[in-house]
């Protein structure tokens, strides 16, 4: 009723009252707490307030039959130098690098391949990498875990051409896990590489430069193109080796759980080895470089995008 | 000018030289290695075979077997309540959220959104152990629900994040001017602002869908004794070897969450046409 009766479009305080209900839309109100406090109660309770949990019981004891022993303790942090962790650490980040420096070998002249297309087909073959990106993680690594086991197609496709005379044990091996882990991220190493090269061929005059001046394709490729799409490479990097450091279906489903990772590892003093507390400390630890890596990646995009304008 | 076309023409063959035969290989096999194992999972799941790895012709028998195991049927009413369930309070938490966070100016919003996104971006490992823990030290039951509020957790970000592109470009004079008309706070965002990025809640709704039909990592660890979903039950059965039937039953799901992407994908971009 109020607002009614200034309503008048020749009233002098119309612009003003305008702004002053523009800001009253941005300003905090009962509507905006009600909005607001389920998400933020429910992502407090159920997300921070695990993770604070999480880091309490890091700095507390394994009780006596596998429980935890509210007793403050660094131990968790320290068995962290242990060389049993040591080494699902460099496993993992081992098996990550891999993985990533796979991906790039086999993205980068894929992506360029898309990026140099003409542009109607360009999109549809951007539309097939997209396609494995929404279809569900684990029924691919099923589908390749049926394609590569012992009685599966690949075996008996080999065994009928003659090329092997018994079945490969391909599946359960730490290959299985590479293979595996790699068809995964391939996708998320595609995609930015490919926006990052197109973006590239589309102002030309670099490559031009290069080549007036006496460059080779292979020269101007690695002293023009590669240099100009490394925002690229970093964050498709990125995008690969952060999911990889801690990834765990694909090693439990592809290795049987012989090659064990940091996220199995965590996994399994949950579940096998009721060390809880030590599960707890790696978790913290492995939250805390995926945030550092996370920020890294930031800081690269934002260079890319500061030096795009 | 001539001179200039010169200059530019090797820029352009080098461009053309990809056309050649190694370049459509390339592209070739890598379409391939992405696209054969779905193919071949699907094309045996209508395998007339116990056997899994030759082809003995067509039969749809093993979907037809599929309501015959108890244990499945179980698993697959496991699976679609949690996902109903969590699709429902996520989409509904995640979308309040999305709008306050365009609507609204207040302190700390910017840690606030760092906070809200993080479930995105840390492993998912990491967050099923720590709701594990928590359940474990509050002493609630894994199960159902346990699974529920673990699938809402990290999907509610998504969900933010969809609605709060959706708003992006939101003219904020149409609630204004619902509001001058003498519409309430409530009527505004009822009558107004919800209809407009509708399209924009629905893509969060089938995202949210899709990601929770087929997780594994956080199911695997709340959902407790004889409460697996589909996604945990199958890799159970993959371990006692393959059979036909997992081939229909991974068909299935894949069907349904890339069913739920591309409708998604749709919603995206009728929504983003609408609003010219």
């Amino acid at each position: 009723m109020e607002l009614r009766s200034h309503g008048d479009v020749s009233d002098v305080n119309q612009p003003r009252r305008s702004i002053m209900q523009h800001l009253k839309l941005h300003r905090a109100n009962w509507m905006m707490w009600m909005l607001l406090i389920p998400v933020a109660g429910w992502m407090i309770v159920f997300f921070a307030f695990p993770q604070l949990l999480m880091l309490f019981i890091s700095f507390m004891s394994q009780g006596e039959y596998g429980g935890i022993a509210y007793q403050f303790t660094l131990d968790n942090y320290i068995q962290m130098f242990s060389p049993v962790f040591l080494n699902v650490i460099w496993t993992s980040v081992e098996f990550s690098f891999i993985v990533t420096v796979l991906c790039l070998v086999v993205a980068y002249p894929f992506a360029y391949a898309i990026a140099t297309a003409s542009p109607r087909r360009r999109l549809f073959l951007l539309f097939l990498v997209i396609i494995p990106f929404w279809t569900s993680q684990l029924i691919r690594t099923f589908a390749l875990m049926f394609l590569i086991n012992t009685s599966g197609l690949l075996n008996t496709v080999l065994l009928q051409l003659h090329v092997i005379t018994q079945p490969l044990n391909l599946l359960y091996t730490p290959f299985a896990v590479y293979l595996g882990q790699f068809y995964a991220m391939l996708p998320y190493m595609i995609l930015p590489l490919y926006a990052s090269i197109q973006s590239h061929l589309e102002r030309p005059e670099f490559l031009e430069a290069a080549q007036d001046l006496g460059a080779n394709p292979a020269k101007a490729f690695w002293t023009v193109t590669l240099p100009l799409t490394t925002s690229g490479i970093a964050v498709g990097s990125m995008l690969v080796f952060i999911p990889t450091l801690a990834t765990f279906f694909i090693p439990l489903l592809m290795g049987g759980g012989k090659m064990e990772m940091v996220g199995n590892f965590i996994g399994n003093q949950f579940l096998s080895s009721d060390n809880w507390p030590f599960g707890a400390s790696a978790s913290v630890g492995v939250i805390a470089i995926t945030l550092v890596l996370i920020a890294l990646m930031f800081r690269f995009m934002k260079n890319a995008f500061l030096e795009e304008s | 000018m001539s001179t200039a076309e010169l200059q530019r023409r090797p820029v352009r063959s080098d461009r053309r030289r990809l056309t050649s035969a190694s370049r459509v290989v390339m592209l070739a096999s890598v379409y391939a290695f992405l696209y054969i194992p779905i193919i071949i999972l699907i094309v045996f799941s209508f395998n007339n075979s116990r056997l899994n790895a030759t082809w003995m012709g067509f039969t749809t028998s093993w979907y037809g077997t599929l309501p015959d195991h108890p244990s499945m049927l179980n698993a697959a009413e496991i699976s679609i309540a949690v996902t109903l369930g969590q699709t429902v309070i996520s989409t509904v938490l995640g979308t309040m959220g999305g709008i306050a966070l365009h609507r609204y100016k207040f302190p700390g919003k910017r840690v606030f959104v760092y906070f809200l996104y993080i479930p995105i971006v840390i492993p998912e490992v990491v967050l099923a152990v720590a709701l594990l823990l928590f359940f474990n030290q509050v002493s609630f039951p894994l199960g159902v629900v346990a699974m529920m509020v673990g699938h809402t957790t990290f999907t509610i970000p998504f969900v933010v994040l969809v609605v709060r592109a959706a708003m992006s470009g939101f003219d904020n004079s149409l609630e204004e001017a619902a509001r001058d008309l003498g519409a309430t706070e409530w009527q505004t965002l009822w009558k107004v602002t919800i209809p407009i990025i509708l399209p924009g809640i629905i893509v969060g709704a089938l995202l949210s869908f899709s990601q929770s039909f087929d997780d594994f990592t956080t199911s695997f660890f709340v959902d407790g004794m004889g409460n697996d979903p589909l996604p945990v039950y199958i890799y159970g059965l993959m371990r006692h070897g393959v059979s036909p039937v997992v081939n229909a039953l991974a068909a299935i799901i894949l069907a349904v969450t890339l069913a739920f992407a591309l409708l998604g994908e749709r919603m995206q971009r009728v929504g983003k046409l609408t609003r010219r």
